[in-house]
């Protein structure tokens, strides 16, 4: 034991040198001193915006069941062993690699100690049995995707999550099948076809579960599919409700009981009549990221993809329902109301980012609101009963629109920043990929406060005209991404949702594309393109820890409890998706960008682990020794 | 594929207006005559997709079939139009340089990188995703493709294929050092269209007349490297 104190002594003097050392030389880490906090520090009452949180359907608190892990999609874990004064000293504790390579967007799962990870194409599940030192795996399951879809899938070929629900986990594979795995023995328990991957469309969203229902959406905005979402039956896979988001009311589930605020929203058959004739049947508005669920109001939430094909002189019309937000009951799929953040979107913007659900007063009035960083670079804090816009202003560098009106709920549009084909138009912000992309923010309810990786990118756009030939992309966009003024590409940022203001931020060198982890200890952790994983303080936003990981990181952390009543912290690093699969984006991607990577790390305080530490361990009794003890950690 | 959208049939209409009247009579039928000047059918058809077994190296003729538009200057802005009219850029990005899609400038080629593998590669599709387009183009469109990738320094040209088999080519640094170097920023200009038709390729169809051996075992290798066309300067973009 003595040598073990020595041991960790003088790695952790080790570490604090390395720290300063590179602090010193690279920009991109902001000033840190790696002493700990002194305790005591955390202020009482310091929930800025007031704001509360519903965590139903209330996991157990150290595991991670869904993607979000709530309805509410707050990726807030009430975990606190690793907080503000002890989160300096997180170490390795294992890594598990999963021998493929492309972009790992998903979150690994934890349920009754096990923990599940997914692969990106071919799709394989893993489950690993964290009761036994070696986390070993106790099955693999290979779905076995068409190979089709790897050259179907725009921006790489990722799968964004699995959710947990009845004993199964439940995913969709790239070519566009919805399936469930009995989550004790690994084997298929229902597969449900939910598309044609010849025609272009994939699936990459992670599938969503309220009660007995699976929501799922497809992928393919530059394919020129139909979008939809989906709900099945969580124990059969039968299909209950299929909503499109373009069409005839009929095919949008829109009818009686839909009443969006705006007044341009309301009318007949608009998913028609918004576009060029015809022309809607491939229009897109493919749903391919993330649901929310308000278990009050009985409503679903979610946004649809940028309008096919992207060139816009191509479809005159505010091409509803894409770019839109949709709120719809959960149980019959029918539209409650829609808000549509780009009409007529030239830029492919979309409207697929996270809807925070949180509850907070707004000029003195209690509302309940979801708060939703849109890729066209405005944050908007919207009412989710009724549709209406409260809050709306840009959280990152923009020059599309000149302002936002307030009666009409839309941003104005620079006419100068339109796209028009075979003309190139230089320096619009955002680019294609926005102000921030799919990846997830989080919400803490202790400090009220929105965590988000957003980006800080211009681009020049050419468009050319794009054919209709299914198989084939219907796209027409020529693009080329850089720097927004400031330099650096990524940013990580405090958001305060009730007067739609940044609080602080994170800038970054590379790209921020990773989902964000929030926690009771105050801490919120987030990674960068370039592979650094980092732990902030997310009442000041000072950086508190860093880890250089083997690849860059667009991953999703999560953290739960260990059956050693250790807490954990799990990140995925293995750089691709849609900030890199363009080879030609050198701006984005200099040539010392990291190579491909395919590793889940698992952290703890001091890397403590039954995987880690002096001597060897025996795994007869699962955990097979006391662990050293961890010092402040084990007194939460 | 099946081509089932009328927007296709007008976009191929409107390509053949763009193209200044190229006869398309010939498109969508897959023919054993031989158009004239272009290679035909059967030689096409000899070209094995693999190593040819029990052969330790590949002596298939008809792999060193050049391009009867290889370098010529019509041939590849019209290939370009119809890379960027049949939607080859959304999925291999506006300059080649892959996305959806492999890369088409390097010189790794899953399913070979001469250019009459990159012609069956585009004729007959591939099994991740590359759609058959032998149905919709005829075979001079697809050789006109094939010339513009081509220019764009990717595909591997017969002289050099016993090397490329054999592994024999040079590595390339691609270390930050080289960045300088490399493509950045802005694609080439935009060219205006010419609707100037050259049906005619400017090269004949035959045999090359050098097939360099390759490499024996235990020999320093010590091949040309392969020149690339220039590219255009890398400079930082002024938002």
């Amino acid at each position: 034991m003595r040598f073990w104190r020595l041991y960790k002594f003088r790695r952790s003097a080790a570490c604090v040198c390395f720290t300063l050392i590179i602090a010193g030389i690279s920009p991109s880490i902001p000033a840190q001193t790696p002493a700990p906090n002194s305790p005591g520090n955390k202020p009482e009452n310091s929930n800025v915006t007031g704001a509360t949180l519903n965590f139903a359907p209330n996991d157990p608190p150290g595991e991670w069941r869904s993607q979000a892990r709530d309805y509410a999609n707050t990726r807030y874990s009430t975990l606190d062993q690793i907080n503000t004064d002890n989160v300096a000293k997180l170490r390795m504790a294992w890594t598990f690699s999963d021998g493929t390579l492309n972009g790992h967007e998903a979150a690994p799962l934890v349920v009754d100690n096990t923990m599940y990870v997914v692969t990106p194409f071919p799709d394989i599940l893993f489950a690993l049995d964290l009761t036994r030192a070696g986390e070993p795996i106790k099955w693999t399951f290979k779905p076995n995707p068409s190979p089709i879809s790897k050259g179907k899938a725009c921006c790489d070929t990722v799968t964004r999550g699995v959710a947990y629900a009845n004993g199964k986990l439940i995913y969709n594979l790239l070519d566009d099948h919805t399936v469930a795995v009995d989550a004790k023995t690994g084997k298929e328990v229902w597969r449900t076809k939910m598309g044609n991957v010849e025609t272009g469309e994939t699936m990459t969203m992670a599938p969503f579960v309220v009660g007995k229902k699976v929501l799922v959406g497809d992928s393919g905005g530059e394919m020129g599919v139909w979008g939809w979402i989906a709900a099945l039956d969580v124990d059969t896979g039968k299909e209950l409700w299929r909503a499109y988001s373009t069409g005839s009311d009929k095919d949008a589930r829109i009818g009686a009981d839909f009443k969006p605020f705006y007044d341009r929203l309301k009318g007949k058959d608009l998913g028609i009549s918004t576009w060029p004739a015809g022309m809607w049947k491939h229009g897109a508005g493919s749903v391919w990221a993330w649901i929310s669920f308000d278990p009050s109001l009985n409503l679903i939430y979610y946004g649809t993809s940028n309008p096919s094909p992207r060139v816009p002189d191509q479809r005159p019309g505010d091409n509803l329902w894409t770019s839109t937000i949709f709120a719809r009951d959960v149980d019959s799929g029918m539209a409650r109301w829609a808000y549509q953040t780009t009409p007529h979107d030239r830029w492919d913007y979309d409207a697929v980012n996270e809807d925070i659900l949180m509850d907070l007063a707004i000029n003195g009035q209690e509302r309940k609101v979801l708060v939703h960083f849109d890729r066209n670079a405005y944050a908007y804090t919207i009412d989710r009963a009724t549709g209406e816009v409260l809050k709306a202003s840009p959280f990152a560098y923009q020059n599309w629109s000149s302002g936002f009106d307030m009666k009409t709920g839309t941003p104005i549009v620079d006419p100068d920043k339109e796209p028009h084909p075979n003309v190139k138009l230089v320096n619009v912000c955002p680019p294609d990929i926005g102000g921030k992309d799919w990846q997830p923010a989080a919400a803490s309810p202790r400090t009220g406060l929105v965590y988000a990786d957003i980006f800080n990118i211009c681009m020049d756009v050419t468009d050319h005209d794009a054919s209709y030939i299914p198989s084939s992309p219907y796209d027409g966009m020529d693009m080329h991404r850089y720097p927004a003024p400031g330099g650096n590409l990524g940013e990580f940022m405090a958001w305060n949702p009730a007067t739609g203001q940044k609080v602080w931020s994170i800038k970054e060198t590379y790209m921020t594309m990773s989902g964000v982890l929030v926690t009771a200890g105050d801490v919120a952790f987030y990674g960068t393109a370039d592979g650094w994983f980092r732990a902030v303080d997310a009442r000041s936003g000072k950086v508190l820890w860093s880890q250089k990981l083997g690849s860059g990181i667009i991953g999703q952390p999560i953290t739960y409890m260990g059956p050693d009543h250790r807490q954990y912290i799990a990140i995925s690093a293995g750089i691709g998706g849609a900030a890199t699969v363009r080879a030609d984006v050198i701006a984005l991607r200099p040539l010392d960008f990291p190579a491909g990577g395919n590793t889940l790390y698992v952290f703890s305080i001091d890397g403590n682990s039954m995987s880690s530490g002096p001597g060897q361990l025996s795994e007869k009794d699962g955990i097979s020794e006391t662990p050293p003890k961890t010092g402040k950690s084990n007194q939460h | 594929m099946r081509v089932r959208s009328t927007t296709f049939a007008i976009g191929i209409a409107a390509l053949s207006l763009l193209l200044g009247g190229c006869k398309h009579s010939q498109g969508g039928s897959i023919t054993t005559q031989a158009v004239r000047g272009l290679p035909s059918e059967d030689m096409i058809a000899s070209v094995p997709l693999g190593q040819v077994a029990g052969e330790p190296s590949l002596s298939v003729a008809a792999l060193s079939i050049s391009n009867p538009y290889q370098g010529n200057a019509q041939a590849i802005q019209q290939g370009k139009q119809l890379y960027i009219r049949m939607n080859c850029a959304g999925c291999h990005a506006y300059n080649g340089k892959g996305n959806m899609g492999p890369d088409l400038t390097d010189a790794e080629w899953r399913y070979g990188g001469l250019p009459i593998q990159v012609y069956k590669s585009i004729r007959d599709g591939r099994p991740q995703g590359m759609p058959a387009w032998g149905v919709a183009l005829p075979p001079k469109d697809i050789w006109k493709l094939v010339a513009y990738i081509q220019s764009l320094g990717g595909t591997v040209s017969p002289e050099d294929y016993e090397h490329a088999r054999q592994g024999d080519q040079p590595g390339e640094q691609v270390a930050p050092e080289a960045q300088a170097d490399a493509q950045l920023a802005s694609p080439p200009p935009e060219a205006e269209v010419s609707p100037v038709p050259s049906d005619q390729p400017i090269a004949q169809p035959g045999l090359a007349p050098t097939m360099i051996p390759a490499t024996h075992p235990g020999t320093p290798v010590a091949p040309k490297r392969k020149t690339k066309p220039a590219e255009p300067k890398a400079s930082e973009p002024q938002p």
